[in-house]
């Protein structure tokens, strides 16, 4: 711990002038301790099947020492600190605001969480993972690859080659993306619809000036369908669970047929 | 300071004086504050340490301080020997002083001579310090005990930690530990695995005496230039250690202090130990030597030199190894036989069995299983060796459900993977602490952070309590349907909340009978509630700190209950002290298991080791290391050979219980592995985790290829095959949901259980 922590804590108190010897001894005596409550509050932290160390956990390690737990730092995720710079130094502090009690008292009530409930749903039936809404979505990308490419070597259910903090990540953009198709209703895209939306995009924003020009006057009329359905596309695309590449092959080889038909 | 105090005086502000000066250097040899009339031996000590002036030792004084308890204990053979021994002159015992008397001596008793002798003794100590100094520089080791004998007030905490008041030069610590490093590097391949053992335990030694002894430049200089090249699953302990800069800091961690006092154990084959002794006594490193002699019990066998995988699969724990003594003895792992109950015939119609007492009345049919075996099993226990409970009326009955559940149980194996249902808890804010299912899966519990315990009914049946007494008195009680009528449908739901703790629930145990509920909290309380009430009958206090576990026997009365405060207590319902205590951890006890024949249990802990004790007479009958990270879940294998653990360091690690040994590894989990369970037949071990997977593994092979080797059980060491790829069977992941709990229901399909956490 740095002998400016305990200089600002004097400061905030009201004890200005510390000496510097005075500081850096006072924070040695106060790192073991803090050492020692932090070790107690992960014990707390993994007994609660937790990965984040919450406040109670603190609490709850100081009263094992039987010291007073701190008041008023409950929060749900993370403490509001206020970030403050001057005078060459930095600082984190809470900002204790001062609240008028009538103010409180009016305040309509918060809403009330839902209370805790149950809810069971297959994970696995006979050792496969259904793709049912509760479970995650199934195999990414590189699975797909793996197995249009490679079908000879069998790959056991939700083995992921990668390593698994790769999967992490993958999770997270499942998640994401699987929040951003919910409100859309999942369309298998056509080969010749994705065709389609190839040559559109290659007219609307291609380099050739000609094409572009005679594109826009047909498709004027549908526009707000097109941009729909490019949005959907692109999600598609997004989308690191479906594998599109399976269909690009089909693509380049339609590709050359409605060439002719362009004026 | 020639103080005269008349009166006597609290032992108090002596003793702290004596605590903090024990090592301070203080006063004038002039000054020989003898005049302070002792009121205890202990007090006399404290007052004639300021007078040991000039810049001495802290080991001159308390080999002083103990000379002179002797002296007034009329110990005087002793402290003859100690006094030749340590090398003070004989006179200076031995004069009456003079100077001292002069000082004005108040009081009066026995004592009064004695502090006259010892002022004039260390007045003159004072004056001979300068010449006695260079006898100081390289102490023997067997001066430091007579230390322990000192009467002081915290005998405990003071003499352990006064063992480290030997003195070696502070500046030649790292000197002596390149030394060692130097001498390792140029060792054999073969041996250097072994030896390099020795480096974690000397460094955390030789800091902690360094910082003991208030070097604290040399000490954090020391500690900043070795610790790096410890090993990698040592990093948490070392971080703990860096903030200990001061002596004081020392006092407050009893994990520490018990890592003091208990041997580090390591396992060396005697021709690295040869090696290792040759170079250490050969040379002048004393100090190495003695502290190895001190601190570190090396269990020397004969046979090859392990090589560094095999030492890494061993180590992680906070005491070294366990010694091979402590896993010789023996234990009866085998299964008590199933008492014999008439089976009615009717295997299709189950509805007739649910009324209780009221078996069907066709032709009974001997249970097979009970008369299979008539000889005894030599690995299971005797039927009496720990009085169970009588089986009830309605137990036999659960027992007879049990068997025919079991004729339906799904066969699993690598081809034939058990379905999962997953219950998921939502809205639990983080704050899901446990979970238990009752052993015919029909009810599920769930301990919450918010001191509240949740029972859940999993069959469509709702729970129901019994009437109030006032409407029970108000019913028939001739009539049939009595055990009926007596339960309230008025207030039936699907679940019930108990509330009674006043700390986060850690732990739930269903009873087997499904008549009680126990869980156990923060706030160092087990509490044992009726499921017929869903009401708290009990509340058990014994610890003093948070309970972090708690279980049932599998054949129900006892429970077993480990928390922070390092023991585990063995209880029965109807007694409200435990029957056991198990201490021997050094850290907090995380995990408490029963053993199928309930005759043992096991404890993991934070000290990374997992003990199995044997609930007869409290011993400690294996110790079981190897894990890098506290202990969070344990599994018994279903025919009791094997044990299975998981720990936060994401691995699970196979036991065998017979023979003491660590025979598989299950590599695969990122986060700690929360939950443990086989399945009914002991072909699947599935485990669950914090990263948010279920995975199953093949049991069956994991022990099939350990069962042959009995010459390692010699030994104590095996090599583990890398197979974990080959093992694992399967894994499923659940949406962003730790999976906290699993339970293989009779029909060997898997119930998971965890919270939603988004």
């Amino acid at each position: 711990l740095p002998g400016e922590l305990m200089k600002g804590i004097a400061e905030s108190i009201g004890v200005s002038q510390m000496q510097e010897c005075v500081c850096v001894s006072e924070c040695s005596l106060l790192s073991p301790s803090v050492c020692l409550c932090s070790q107690d509050a992960l014990k707390f932290m993994h007994h609660g099947k937790r990965r984040k160390l919450m406040t109670s956990d603190i609490d709850y390690a100081l009263k094992l020492k039987n010291v007073e737990p701190l008041y008023g730092f409950h929060a749900q995720d993370f403490i509001p600190f206020r970030f403050a710079s001057g005078g060459g130094r930095e600082l984190y502090f809470y900002e204790e605001k001062e609240v008028d009690l009538s103010d409180i008292i009016n305040t309509p009530l918060p809403r009330v969480p839902l209370d805790v409930s149950m809810k069971a749903h297959w994970l696995s039936i006979e050792g496969v993972q259904p793709a049912i809404p509760e479970n995650p979505p199934p195999a990414p990308k590189e699975q797909q690859k793996a197995e249009s490419t490679e079908p000879l070597k069998a790959v056991k259910p939700g083995q992921e080659e990668e390593g698994q903090l790769q999967g992490k990540d993958k999770k997270k953009l499942l998640e994401g993306s699987a929040m951003k198709l919910k409100p859309r209703s999942t369309h298998e895209l056509s080969v010749e619809q994705q065709l389609y939306y190839k040559e559109i995009t290659e007219a609307c924003v291609g380099s050739c000036e000609a094409k572009r020009a005679v594109r826009v006057n047909v498709v004027q009329n549908n526009l707000a369908l097109l941009i729909y359905l490019m949005r959907m596309v692109k999600a598609l695309m997004d989308n690191p669970t479906l594998y599109l590449e399976k269909y690009v092959s089909a693509a380049q080889r339609c590709l050359a047929l409605p060439c002719p038909t362009l004026p | 300071m020639a103080a005269v105090q008349d009166g006597p005086i609290e032992p108090e502000p002596e003793n702290e004086i004596k605590t903090e000066t024990s090592n301070e250097v203080l006063g004038n040899p002039g000054d020989a504050s003898g005049g302070v009339p002792p009121t205890a031996p202990v007090a006399a000590v404290a007052t004639e340490k300021p007078a040991a002036a000039a810049a001495d030792s802290t080991e001159r004084q308390t080999l002083l301080a103990v000379l002179q308890f002797l002296k007034k204990s009329k110990l005087f053979e002793s402290e003859e020997i100690l006094r030749r021994e340590a090398g003070l002159l004989n006179e200076i015992g031995d004069s009456q002083g003079s100077g001292a008397g002069g000082a004005g001596l108040g009081g009066g008793g026995g004592a009064e001579p004695e502090s006259g002798d010892a002022s004039s003794l260390l007045s003159r100590v004072a004056g001979a310090a300068a010449t006695a100094q260079s006898a100081n520089a390289t102490p023997a080791p067997a001066k430091v005990t007579p230390v322990v004998t000192g009467g002081e007030d915290q005998p405990d905490v003071n003499v352990v930690l006064a063992a480290y008041s030997q003195q070696g030069d502070p500046v030649l610590y790292p000197v002596y530990y390149s030394g060692l490093k130097r001498f390792i590097d140029s060792v054999l391949d073969c041996h250097r695995a072994e030896l390099s053992q020795v480096f974690y335990p000397l460094f955390v030694h030789m800091y902690l005496e360094l910082v003991y002894n208030q070097y604290e430049k040399e000490a954090k200089a020391f500690f900043d230039k070795f610790h790096g090249d410890q090993e990698c699953y040592y990093k948490d302990d070392l971080r703990i250690l860096s903030g200990l800069t001061k002596k004081e800091h020392m006092k407050g961690n009893e994990t520490l202090l018990d890592f003091r006092t208990s041997k580090f154990v390591l396992r060396i084959s005697r021709d690295s130990y040869q090696l290792l002794k040759r170079h250490l006594q050969e040379r002048q490193n004393n100090q190495i030597w003695n502290i190895i002699q001190e601190h570190l019990y090396i269990d020397i066998f004969d046979g090859m030199p392990r090589s560094k995988g095999q030492i890494d699969s061993m180590s992680g724990s906070l005491a070294g190894e366990a010694k091979r003594e402590a896993n010789k003895a023996k234990v009866f792992y085998g299964l008590l036989k199933e008492p014999e109950i008439e089976v009615p015939l009717d295997d299709e119609d189950e509805e007739a069995e649910n009324e209780e007492g009221k078996p069907k009345k066709k032709k009974p049919k001997k249970d097979s299983t009970g008369s299979k075996s008539k000889k005894q099993d030599p690995n299971a226990p005797q039927q009496s060796r720990i009085p169970l409970p009588e089986l009830k009326d309605s137990d036999k009955l659960d027992k007879i459900m049990n068997m025919k559940e079991a004729t339906k149980r799904v066969r699993l194996g690598p081809e034939s993977l058990p379905s999962i249902c997953f219950y998921t808890f939502l809205n639990a804010y983080q704050g899901l602490t446990a979970v238990d299912f009752t052993d015919d899966s029909s009810l599920v519990a769930g301990g919450f952070a918010d001191s509240t315990v949740r029972v859940w009914s999993v069959t469509p049946k709702k729970l129901r309590g019994v009437k109030t007494a006032g409407d029970l008195s108000l019913i028939d009680k001739d009539s049939d349907d009595v055990l009926e009528r007596i339960m309230d449908e008025k207030t039936a739901s699907e679940s019930k909340n108990l509330y009674g703790h006043s700390g986060p629930v850690y732990g739930i145990s269903f009873s087997p009978d499904r008549n009680y509920l126990l869980s156990c909290s923060e706030d160092a309380t087990v509490r044992l509630w009726s499921l017929q009430t869903f009401t708290c009958l009990v509340g058990y206090k014994g610890h003093n700190y948070p309970v972090w576990d708690t279980q049932f026997s599998p054949y129900g009365y006892y429970f077993i209950s480990g928390g922070h405060d390092r023991v585990a207590r063995l209880w029965a319902t109807d007694h409200y002290q435990p029957l056991r205590i198990f201490s021997g951890h050094l850290a907090d006890i995380t995990c408490t298991r029963f053993h199928p024949n309930s005759n043992y249990v096991a404890t993991g802990s934070a000290d990374r080791t997992i003990r199995l004790w044997d609930i007869l007479n409290g011993n400690c009958v294996r110790i079981f290391t190897g894990h890098k990270g506290p202990i969070h879940s344990l599994a018994f294998s279903p025919n009791g050979k094997f044990l299975a653990s998981g720990a936060t360091d994401g691995r699970v690690l196979l036991w065998d219980i017979g023979h003491g040994l660590m025979i598989g590894e299950l590599k695969g989990h990122t986060d700690t592995v929360y939950a443990l369970k086989f399945s009914r037949d002991g072909e699947i071990l599935a485990s669950g985790s914090m990263d948010n997977t279920v995975r199953l593994w093949d049991a069956i092979k994991a022990f099939d290829d350990i069962e042959t080797d009995d010459f390692t059980a010699a030994t104590g060491h095996i090599t583990l095959p890398e197979n974990s790829q080959e093992l694992l069977l399967g894994s499923y992941m659940t949406k962003s949901t730790p999976v906290i709990h699993l339970h293989f229901t009779r029909r060997n399909l898997l119930l998971g259980a965890g919270a939603y956490n988004p």
